[in-house]
């Protein structure tokens, strides 16, 4: 074994651009299908971090919002925005049959502020009645938010403890959330008395927010939960019904554009990484014939010199090997530097949630795509094998003379 | 071979050297506002694009000395400089807040990535010349 091992080594070694090429092969192929199954599994993962997020059967905006698109674009790509109705909304809400909860929240968007940054979407929640979003806070921070005092998704860069300017007022970061993979982590969150002394500072700032009537009385949008047992459908037409001037839009139709989307270019990138990989395999089985077929004299001698048909393959299989774990592992390095640190760049092109797996996720695809390649770059050495094992090693030598 | 190998190594890093120089102020720059303010990012950028020639320059010279002392000095000082390049955004000279700016999305991370290749072919080429100079 170990003679095999030193003539695996001293081969790789005299031949670095054959032995580099297959290197290179292997290590796109394993990039490929391990950056397509990252890449998959988080599309997987923002939609399904985005509905545990919402946690609402229906949301009711203003009419000016006009469609889901204004919300949704809030929720899920983080562009800022904001729309205003009379806070009596919220009691017609809660007095429709099949209401279980219903939770105001008040929009507003930050200019850029004076340092570095861009507009930052401010949500202002009702502490005590918010289901959607409090929980979240809850894991985080436990207290009741005081004067500025604000809580940042995980895309805002500041720190617990730190201050962000919002329309020249000071507000302290109490604690920030966890990564959803939507726009909600480009979102602040504070307390309806907060939000409100920064829509005073806005309006003295001369920001115009379009807001008719007593700022003091304005919110932005009610999440509902709807009770066990009533229809979803049926309690959103009543509320379009009774509560007028609004829009309610079913969280579960604002989300199948999204997982309809998302479905598409999962499917999209199954297939374009099995067929990358087909491919991949054919080609990784022709380099090795190739390769074989140019070394078929070195192979006779050693089958001369009295190495046995079994030791031969299983010095061809070593080489596969060695060259598919370098290759793979490599391939697996370069994905997860590609994946990870571009996710917000992924999110932003694909325009949908976006979250990449965990340690473990990452480890499990990383253990997958390197079994994957190992058994690729096998299957292409035995087979090589076993056709040289099947030619003669004096026929061979007679053929080159 | 092991001297060769060296060479191979130099040539890549000059080649990523020049990628982040000509980069860090092209395709890889930092947010430009419309109303021509600038953020700290640019900074940043020019920071980066200045530590990109150094690396530059460490990586010629390696290519061009075959002293094995100073091509080890300058394997070294390409460390330290890759290092330095890793942490100059969003560590030494911060960058903007939302994840959604282009310096966050595009800058930061190439630049971590390329720069941190930098400091692995270094560090690897100060490793050959270890063995190189104990006649491995």
């Amino acid at each position: 074994m170990k003679t095999i091992r030193h003539l695996v080594l001293r081969s790789l070694a005299k031949k670095p651009v054959r032995a580099g090429a297959l290197f290179t092969l292997i290590l796109l192929l394993s990039f490929s299908v391990f950056a397509g199954a990252l890449s998959v599994s988080g599309m997987k993962n923002g939609l399904s971090s985005l509905e545990n997020r919402l946690g609402a059967d229906a949301i009711v905006v203003p009419k000016s919002a006009r469609s889901s698109e204004d919300l949704s674009k809030i929720l899920l790509n983080g562009t800022t925005g904001y729309f205003y109705m009379d806070r009596s909304v919220l009691d017609k809400v809660r007095s429709v049959e099949g209401v279980e909860k219903a939770a105001p929240q008040l929009f507003l968007a930050s200019l850029r502020a004076d340092c570095c940054s861009a507009a930052i979407q401010v949500i202002g929640i009702d502490q005590e009645s918010d289901f959607s979003i409090q929980p979240w806070i809850a894991q985080r921070y436990e207290g009741t938010l005081g004067e500025y005092e604000v809580v940042a998704g995980c895309q805002i860069n500041a720190q617990v403890g730190e201050r962000i300017r919002i329309y020249d007022r000071n507000c302290t970061v109490v604690a920030k959330l966890a990564k959803t993979g939507t726009g909600l982590d480009t979102a602040v969150y504070t307390s309806m008395d907060n939000i409100r002394l920064l829509l005073e500072a806005a309006q003295e700032l001369g920001h115009d927010l379009k807001i008719s009537g007593d700022p003091a009385e304005v919110i932005s949008a009610v999440y509902v939960r709807v009770k066990e047992g009533y229809d979803v459908e049926k309690v959103s037409n009543d509320l379009k019904v009774y509560v007028r001037k609004t829009e309610t839009i079913q969280t579960k139709n604002m989300l199948t554009g999204v997982s309809d989307g998302l479905s598409g270019i999962a499917k999209a990138a199954t297939v374009f990484t099995v067929v990358l990989w087909l491919i991949g395999f054919a080609v990784l089985l022709a380099a090795f014939c190739l390769m074989i077929n140019e070394r078929k004299r070195e192979f006779a001698v050693l089958r001369l010199l009295g190495m046995s048909r079994k030791k031969l393959a299983a010095m061809i299989r070593l080489e596969a090997c060695l060259l598919s774990v370098c290759g793979s592992v490599c391939g697996i390095v370069l994905g997860f530097c590609v994946v990870y640190p571009f996710s917000n760049l992924i999110e932003m092109k694909l325009g949908m949630p976006f979250l990449p797996s965990g340690a473990a996720g990452a480890l499990l695809t990383a253990v997958f795509t390197l079994v994957l390649m190992l058994i690729s770059g096998m299957l292409a050495a035995s087979y090589t094998a076993h056709r040289l094992s099947r030619v003669e090693p004096g026929t061979v030598l007679r053929e080159g003379n | 071979m092991l001297k060769k190998r060296g060479a191979i190594v130099d040539m890549l890093r000059l080649i990523l050297s020049l990628i982040l120089t000509v980069g860090s102020s092209t395709f890889l720059h930092a947010c430009l506002h419309d109303d021509g303010s600038i953020s700290t990012c640019h900074y940043a950028q020019q920071m980066v694009t200045a530590l990109g020639i150094l690396l530059a320059v460490l990586a010629l010279l390696s290519l061009l000395l075959h002293e094995d002392g100073v091509r080890k000095g300058l394997a070294l000082a390409g460390i330290c400089a890759g290092l330095l390049t890793v942490l100059t955004p969003g560590i030494l000279i911060p960058v903007c807040a939302m994840a959604a700016m282009r310096c966050r999305l595009i800058m930061l991370p190439s630049v971590r990535l390329i720069a941190g290749l930098l400091t692995v072919l270094s560090l690897l080429e100060w490793l050959l010349i270890g063995r190189e100079e104990k006649g491995l």
